[in-house]
């Protein structure tokens, strides 16, 4: 149980040198926060299983490439990330005009004029996280794995901006119309009080 | 009202459960892998083996055959026949074996019976991978 603490890079370091179950560890911690953040990408069971260890197994296979030096986190969600998208590709669920970055650089703190009241009370409902999940289902691609990065593994901007190998202020362009976007959803969808 | 209004709604997002085996399939999948990747590697190692065996046989033979009738076997048969006179005259004898010596046979042999300890302990090593069923690194 006192291994199940130990630091990402250690676990992989020991892996490398012989250590057993090194690896194990690195499974065990890494499965379910995968499948959750796979699913809400291509949002099937079945296939999000079979994309979370076709993960691990390219993880197994490059782990003596991986530098030691980088975030183990990022690399994997990296990884999971790609999976998922050539998966989506060759089931040609996403257009290849999806991935194009049409975002512009502008500076992340804004602010936003918007006469509607701050839906802060429609988060005390019990719907709250169904409707959450709704509004991430109907994003964009590309605004929906930065906020699954952001509030499902609570990775920072810079690490996001790793993971998904852009800009950070791209990063924060995104994660901003992405919240702008949930608001209008949540906003239309929320029920309305009587 | 700015982005770090929204932020701190606390948003926040409960993670999928998965299957409760799913951990179980990875495992067993990079397993699979690991065997599949150890078999192939072993029947590689092991034909080269079995082939630098055969090959080394035949080398032997021949370096053997030329051995026994080379200079320096005559001289290296002193040593053994006539052991007082090699060791009387034990400087001449041993520059005489020196410049005899089959330099290049000897380096065969060396260089062959190298190859196959390194394939024997290869062949060995991808044998207990593919024989394990846990994940292990070598």
């Amino acid at each position: 149980m006192i291994r199940m603490e130990i630091d990402d890079n250690q676990l992989v370091k020991d892996y490398l040198n012989g250590l057993e179950g090194s690896f194990e560890i690195i499974v065990k911690r890494y499965t379910r926060p995968l499948y959750s953040f796979v699913w809400r990408l291509c949002g099937n069971k079945e296939s999000s299983e079979d994309i979370v260890q076709d993960t691990f197994l390219k993880v197994w296979k490059n782990l003596k490439r991986f530098d030691l030096e980088r975030n183990f986190k990022v690399w994997i969600y990296a990884i999971a990330r790609n999976s998922t998208y050539d998966f989506l590709r060759k089931k040609k669920l996403i257009m290849f005009s999806e991935m194009d970055n049409t975002e512009d650089d502008s500076t992340f703190e804004e602010n936003i004029a918007d006469a509607t009241p701050l839906a802060d009370q429609l988060f005390e409902e019990k719907e709250t996280s169904k409707l959450i999940d709704e509004s991430i289902k109907n994003l964009p691609e590309r605004y929906k794995e930065v906020v699954i990065l952001r509030h499902e593994t609570g990775m920072t901007f810079e690490d996001i901006s790793d993971t998904l190998k852009e800009p950070m202020n791209t990063v924060k362009s995104r994660y901003r119309r992405a919240i702008m976007k949930m608001q209008e959803s949540l906003l239309l969808n929320a029920p309305k009080k009587v | 009202m700015t982005i770090t209004d929204l932020e701190k709604i606390s948003l926040k997002l409960d993670m999928i459960p998965c299957e409760y085996n799913l951990e179980d399939k990875i495992i067993e999948k990079i397993e699979k892998a690991q065997r599949h990747n150890a078999r192939i590697k072993l029947e590689f190692f092991g034909v080269s083996l079995f082939a630098i065996i055969g090959i080394g046989v035949s080398i032997f033979a021949k370096i053997f055959s030329d051995f026994q009738n080379s200079v320096f076997y005559d001289y290296a048969s002193i040593l053994f026949s006539d052991t007082r006179f090699a060791l009387t005259n034990w400087k001449p004898t041993l520059l005489l074996l020196v410049e005899s010596a089959p330099i290049l046979d000897i380096f065969i042999i060396v260089t062959i019976v190298g190859v196959v300890l390194y394939l024997l302990s290869k062949t060995t090593k991808e044998a207990s991978i593919f024989l394990q069923h846990k994940l292990i690194y070598k």
